[in-house]
């Protein structure tokens, strides 16, 4: 293998056979039915809008193509077809008496997004979908307009968000321009002072910065109080709601060591079959095994050992496990 | 407590076990990334620290949201190694505290290289200590699995100042080095005091580097040309350690020496650092209770032992019998 080799170098259209490697811009694009292509073939082939798969002959439509984000097609395949079921199943939790309903109906969302997405009873999943639609119109139109206040919660939070990042903001100039101020204030007065004054310079320069000091002190206070203010305020915005917490255990305390002599003593590491030690991979010819890691990757600080080491622990421990 | 730009920090107390929790409370940011789902330096962070469970690291001790938001449970951390070694008015670093932080660094970072993980953002800032004097790392948004093949990884992780060498040479590949090279810059920061190679560019840290260390040539770091950014020095001498370092002892020099090797290969792994010399010779590390702190972090680590009345807002009622969710 070269020296430079990506692994996303492979990654091929299946329409035009161009590849990562020859074209660094190309885009895989997916549509609702998980099947990629490159994104010049989405434009030579939709010229018209609208054209039929090359895999499963659906119609699609040009607009509704977008990047694909995983590398597993059927990733993307999967968040459409789940986002269409969720547009139907979509009560919430509050809706539920009990955990076990609530659980058994997650469960049945997810059976049907499995299926669909891996082509089992494919019909037979949309009428239920279809059936499941027609007996709840009411309740998921409820629901539905219930979901857009939840979006606009967040929009809120985030306005709200912004406000307080904005106040800060004005807060922090308007305590600039206000020092500024005094600043000058307490120059002018200063050089009135030893201009009126027939008394001594420095006396009448030290009283100046003494009442400075003074004043400094009160107003770093008031800022102060001010500070928690404002830090109470967003406490009491924030966490004013019932959250639910299920505590999952605090760390071991630990425990309080006398003064002794250090001595390095191995971490406790979950049990494992023994893999072969860091040395052991080049003698005992693991190494032969891996890819051999670039130059450039060895001058990084990477080396096959790594690879090799981690490959043989995994094993190692799913070994017991199993 | 902070407001940092991905999260709120706040101190909170959970009123079921009446332990001083820190609550990170993730930010949305803007439309776009909310519309995106969780954070993903948010969900790296409670993916990785799920799984570790050491002493030396910070605990994630639950995860929670409420509306749209995320918050994430941490032990509470009175105050972290940058405020301690920043604060040199009313704190004096012995040698047996340096070695106290160190130990309890490396160990915790031994840990988490074991589980094949790297953290890639060590500066003081995230390594917390608190009122007892144990140190944990925090702050694993940058954290990641490492030792795989075909990975690419980023180089523009780690603060500037703790950057290795091969990551401002642009390396994508990269193992334990790029953490241990942090751990040294962090040591030669406690004890100068300050940080050892503050650049203020990529290229202006390289020079500080090698103005220090001496530029390596190709004997000491072979197939350093093959590195994506790789420019050519100036060739600088370097001063000895000794000369850097007139105060230090020659066992700490043997490690700083080591962590600070400019060829990755070359330098310690945690392991190996933790079996030098220097650990286990006098003088002995200091025990966490008396270790150093800032005095305002004493005075009220102190005040709040006898009572733990605060006006602190948290809720954590309701028990965990409802049935967890999971939707996309």
């Amino acid at each position: 293998m070269g020296d430079y080799y990506d692994s996303s170098y492979e990654v091929q259209c299946p329409v035009c056979k161009g590849t990562k490697y020859r074209n660094p811009q190309m885009k895989l694009m997916v549509n609702v039915c998980g099947h990629p292509q490159c994104d010049a073939c989405v434009r030579m082939n939709f010229i018209k809008e609208s054209a039929q798969c090359y895999e499963c002959n659906i119609v699609l439509k040009r607009a509704k193509f977008r990047v694909q984000m995983f590398e597993d097609p059927l990733v993307e395949k999967e968040i459409d077809i789940r986002r269409k079921v969720m547009r139907i199943y979509n009560k919430s939790e509050e809706d539920f008496e009990t955990a076990d309903e609530w659980n058994l109906y997650l469960e049945e969302i997810e059976e049907i997004v499995f299926n669909i997405t891996n082509d089992i009873n494919r019909l037979e999943m949309e009428k239920k979908i279809e059936n499941y639609e027609r007996m709840n119109k009411d309740e998921i139109r409820r629901n539905y307009t219930k979901k857009s206040k939840e979006l606009e919660e967040i929009d809120k939070q985030i306005d709200a968000d912004m406000m307080r990042e904005m106040e800060r903001k004005k807060w922090q100039e308007e305590e600039n321009e206000r020092s500024k101020i005094s600043r000058e204030r307490n120059k002018t007065s200063l050089l009135q002072d030893l201009m009126a004054s027939d008394g001594d310079a420095s006396l009448i320069v030290q009283s100046h910065a003494e009442r400075l000091k003074i004043e400094q002190q009160k107003e770093e206070q008031v800022k102060k109080e001010k500070e928690i203010l404002r830090r109470q305020q967003i406490m009491s915005q924030e966490f004013s709601s019932g959250v639910k917490i299920g505590f999952a255990g605090i760390s071991a305390p630990i425990k309080v060591q006398k003064e002794q002599q250090y001595e390095y003593e191995p971490p406790n590491l979950p049990p494992s079959l023994p893999a072969p030690t860091w040395d052991e991979l080049e003698s005992g010819g693991y190494l032969n095994h891996v890819r051999r890691a670039s130059p450039s990757a060895v001058a990084g600080g990477y080396t096959e050992h790594y690879a090799c080491l981690r490959a043989l622990q995994d094993f190692m421990s799913t070994l017991l496990s199993a | 407590m902070s407001l940092a730009k991905f999260a709120t920090v706040y101190k909170a107390l959970d009123v079921e076990t009446k332990q001083i929790v820190a609550v990170k409370k993730i930010k949305l940011g803007s439309r776009e990334e909310a519309r995106d789902g969780i954070n993903r330096t948010a969900l790296r962070e409670i993916k990785l620290l799920q799984e570790v469970h050491h002493p030396n690291l910070i605990g994630l001790l639950d995860v929670f949201g409420y509306k749209s938001n995320v918050s994430l449970v941490f032990d509470f951390m009175d105050t972290d190694l940058e405020v301690i070694i920043k604060d040199t008015d009313n704190i004096i670093l012995t040698p047996s505290n340096i070695k106290a932080y160190m130990i309890q660094t490396l160990k915790g970072l031994e840990f988490l290289h074991l589980h094949w993980i790297l953290h890639r953002d060590l500066k003081p800032n995230n390594l917390l200590v608190n009122s007892d004097g144990i140190l944990k790392i925090g702050d694993f948004g940058l954290a990641r699995f490492f030792g795989s093949p075909n990975r690419q990884y980023s180089h523009q992780v780690v603060t500037r100042w703790y950057r290795s060498p091969e990551l401002l040479f642009g390396a994508r590949s990269y193992g334990t080095g790029v953490d241990m090279w942090a751990i040294g810059c962090i040591l030669a920061e406690m004890l100068v005091r300050c940080p050892y190679f503050p650049g203020d560019s990529d290229l202006d840290q390289l020079t500080r580097i090698f103005t220090a260390l001496g530029t390596p040539g190709d004997d000491d770091w072979p197939d350093m040309t093959k590195l994506p950014d790789y420019v050519s020095f100036k060739h600088f001498e370097g001063s000895p350690l000794r000369d850097l370092f007139p105060a230090a002892s020659d066992d700490l020099l043997q490690l700083l020496g080591s962590l600070l090797t400019i060829n990755p290969m070359k330098r310690c792994s945690c392991t190996e650092a933790l079996k030098m010399e220097y650990f286990s010779n006098k003088p002995v590390p200091t025990p966490g209770p008396i270790l150093p702190l800032p005095p305002s972090i004493r005075q009220k680590s102190e005040a709040e032992k006898p009572s733990l009345k605060r006006k602190i807002i948290e809720e954590s009622g309701f028990g965990g019998s409802l049935a967890k969710k999971l939707q996309f």
